[in-house]
């Protein structure tokens, strides 16, 4: 009985403990710390290939959900040259709905030599799809220290599938 | 009363004085395995706090609180989200008003305590120390219930390790937003209160251990989880549901506390609750009072002038807080900041109301001794009449619109088009949908086919236990029919409007003889199948979601077909009605089932679904959302 009445008093005695010195009255010790800010579209990216998706869908929801999704598949990336924290923007424009989408990729070296570029979802209401194909343009471009360029750009056709 | 009597009063009651640190326990957590499940309890909600609005009313209360803790009731500044005129503010005499006084008047103690913890220590750890603490404190009174001390050092090796992992994952917490937080943790200790009082009740009903059990199917089974940490009134509610219910067990049954030595006291104590809970939600209270006296009244064993007296005074008493605040608002002690819901026909007939008060105040000139009488009557009158023609017009939609009732209790899917905000994605759950173990209360219908009424009508006294049934299917029915005309609706998220009925139900559900066989012959059944479905089932679904899964809509909607898929067997079985031997095994598997889909739907919709910005308490929590990354 003493022996559990000590450890739970010590475990207690730590946890305050620590408590205490994550405050002003120890000021040399910072326990909780903001994540570092990095120097983002800093260093170098250098594209070699760059495979673009065959199609984009529009798909009605699964299991019943109202709305309608957007599904586009990623674009594959090979890098020549990989360096800083460059970016990677995803754009997907379809005139004909009045609607862009991007999605940027904060790049840094655990991207490795080839990288999936994927573009996040969104939603359509019933109302705004009222074809069963569009047509649209899907864009790469990067920013890095080089200022901002396109990298590809190809048209494509959007099937809405029900 | 002689003076020997009285000293021998002072007697008795000396132990229970003497100790308060018992007394205290006994009236909070009734005994060790209730101060277990408020422990259990709290340490969940701390696991999915998450430290930001998750809809926009909260910012009404959230500027209220910091206004109050200012020391001015009107809103002078919008220290939270856009503006002051966020939903639920109401504009009186040229100034803003926030709502849900009650709680914000209760939140201004943990304004206090966080605003000296801020100054001494970084918030974020003293939060996370706190949450430890209370694992720790979890771990001590488990180690009771085991023989041997391996529990109590294997749970405080695994507490420290946790403290250590938040400590070394932590970032600060803005510590300009005490009162979001402030909020957030009176609502968490309110809402752990609901399956500890649940507990209380059903293990005097009959076992603790199904009390027990009851609290797990309640804080598992139903989103009580994720709507603790929301600043609104639906963890409210559902605490004050269940608390009414057991003070009016307790006033039906032989006093045998420490401190409360009489049966009236616990009856004048559901008014009470009652009274003080208009003080955060007023038409929900007036339900809830008439529901209560419609069933208290005729029942009881007496309702002589005098006890009838006594209570309406405490009920008078208990209603003080809101009339004061009322009054000081509005000028009006029966008109609180917002009556009703907006877009309900209950809040525009209050706007007429208002308008028609003050033309009675203006003829108060020629009865003027009788006025303050006639206005109390008149005002205490107009506000019945609203209710009762809400419940007739919920009545109504029952059998008008049959397609939206089917959406809101049973399946939404694709309910985009009865949703008032297009765009929005297929996120509003049905009752159903969101806690599939409710689908078990068709098992009343065999029970009534069996019932037999007593030969005689003369005993209206009923049992302790019967009274609270009538009390819970009535205030259960008030629930619908009061949000029936307004329901589908958006950002609801899991039918949070009738979020009474959660804890509603699951008392009625267990009270069934079925339910409550199969489950305290087969418990270890039924903990087993929670545990497998969370820990197993939740890995398939996780997988499920990250491979067919593009939005928040279609995860919501994977969900809501788990638990409808769980509920269709559940309820034939509870059709069955029968718990003997291999039917009452089949019959326990399926409620651990129901409890632990609605399990892991609470648990991703609070790491991953809403995960608000990664915003949770704990850094480990938002470590694993970061991690996670479904769609």
């Amino acid at each position: 009985m003493e022996r559990t009445r000590a450890v739970v008093t010590s475990v207690i005695a730590i946890i305050l403990g620590v408590t205490l010195l994550s405050g002003p009255l120890v000021p040399s010790v910072t326990l909780a710390s903001e994540p570092e800010s990095v120097a983002l579209e800093s260093g170098n990216v250098t594209v070699s290939t760059v495979e673009m998706p065959e199609e984009v869908t529009i798909e009605k929801g699964s299991y019943g959900a109202a709305s309608y999704y957007l599904d586009a598949p990623p674009v594959r990336i090979h890098f020549a040259n990989l360096t800083g924290r460059p970016t990677l923007v995803y754009k997907l424009t379809i005139e004909e709905l009045g609607y862009t989408r991007t999605t940027n990729h904060f790049l840094d070296d655990s991207a490795g030599d080839t990288y999936a570029l994927t573009l996040a979802s969104d939603t359509f209401t019933d109302e705004e799809i009222e074809r069963e194909q569009y047509n649209g343009t899907v864009t790469v471009s990067k920013r890095d220290e080089a200022g901002h360029g396109v990298v590809a750009t190809r048209n494509i056709t959007i099937s809405v599938v029900e | 009363m002689t003076a020997a009597e009285f000293v021998g009063r002072l007697r008795q009651r000396t132990p229970a004085l003497s100790n308060t640190r018992e007394t205290t326990y006994a009236v909070l957590f009734g005994d060790r395995l209730g101060l277990t499940v408020f422990l259990a309890t709290v340490v969940l909600f701390g696991l999915l706090w998450r430290t930001a609005f998750l809809i926009n009313d909260s910012y009404t209360l959230a500027n209220g609180l910091y206004s109050l803790s200012n020391g001015q009731l009107a809103m002078t500044e919008a220290a939270y989200g856009p503006g002051l005129e966020t939903p639920g503010a109401n504009r009186y005499g040229g100034q803003w008003y926030a709502r849900n006084y009650g709680v914000i008047a209760l939140s201004l103690p943990a304004v206090f305590v966080l605003d000296l913890l801020t100054a001494v220590v970084e918030l974020r750890i003293a939060l996370v120390a706190l949450w430890s603490l209370a694992l720790l404190a979890l771990v001590v009174q488990c180690s009771h219930y085991t023989d041997g001390d391996w529990v109590l050092y294997g749970g405080t090796v695994a507490v420290l390790g946790l403290f250590g992992l938040n400590v070394a994952l932590a970032q600060p917490l803005d510590a300009g937003r005490t009162h979001l937080y402030a909020l957030q943790l009176t609502h968490l200790l309110i809402a752990a209160f609901t399956p500890v009082v649940l507990y209380r009740l059903l293990s005097r009903m009959h076992t603790r251990r199904l009390g027990l059990l009851s609290a797990v199917v309640l804080t598992a089974g139903t989103p009580l989880a994720f709507w603790a940490t929301v600043p609104k009134r639906h963890a409210v509610t559902g605490a004050v549901v269940v608390c009414i219910a057991y003070c009016l067990y307790r006033s039906r049954e032989p006093a045998d506390g420490s401190v409360i030595t009489e049966r009236q006291t616990f009856r004048a104590l559901t008014y009470a609750l009652v009274g003080l809970y208009a003080w955060v939600h007023a038409p929900e209270a007036l339900l809830l009072c008439v529901a209560l006296a419609l069933v208290d009244i005729p029942t009881a064993l007496d309702n002589s002038p005098r006890t009838l007296a006594r209570i309406g005074i405490v009920f008078a008493l208990s209603l003080l807080p809101f009339i004061l605040t009322n009054i000081a608002i509005s000028g009006s002690p029966v008109k609180p900041p917002r009556l009703i819901s907006r877009g309900g026909s209950l809040g525009g007939n209050t706007a007429s109301g208002a308008g028609s008060s003050g033309g009675g105040s203006g003829a108060s000139g020629l009865l003027t001794p009788l006025a303050p009488l006639l206005g109390t009557v008149e005002s205490g009158v107009r506000p019945l009449l609203l209710l009762g023609g809400e419940l007739v017009s919920g009545f109504k939609t029952l059998q008008q619109q049959p397609d939206d009732v089917y959406h809101a209790f049973v399946r939404s899917g694709s309910a985009g088009s009865a949703l008032d905000n297009t765009g929005e994605e297929s996120v509003n759950l049905s009752l159903l949908e969101s806690a599939p173990i409710l689908v078990a209360m068709v098992g009343a219908l065999p029970v009534v086919r069996r019932l037999r009424l007593p030969s005689s009508m003369a005993d209206r006294t009923l049992s302790g236990g019967r009274v609270v049934d009538v009390f819970a299917i009535t205030a259960f029915v008030g629930v619908i029919l009061l949000y029936n005309t307004r329901l589908p609706l958006h950002a609801q998220v899991t039918a949070r409007y009738l979020f009474p009925l959660y804890p509603l139900g699951v008392y009625l559900l267990v009270r069934l003889p079925a339910v409550h066989k199969s489950l305290a012959n087969h418990w270890y059944a039924f903990l087993w199948t929670v545990a497998g479905t969370v820990l197993i089932g939740g890995q398939v679904t996780v997988m499920f979601v990250a491979l067919t899964v593009n939005g928040i809509g279609e995860a919501f909607q994977l969900h809501a077909l788990l638990a409808v898929g769980i509920a269709v067997p559940l309820g034939i079985w509870a059709l069955c009605g029968r718990s003997e031997g291999r039917a009452g095994q089949v019959g326990a598997v399926l409620l651990g089932a129901a409890t632990g889909v609605a399990a892991v739907f609470l648990l991703l919709t609070s790491v991953e679904y809403y995960a608000l910005g990664d915003a949770h308490l704990l850094p480990m929590m938002r470590a694993l959302g970061e991690l996670l990354a479904l769609y």
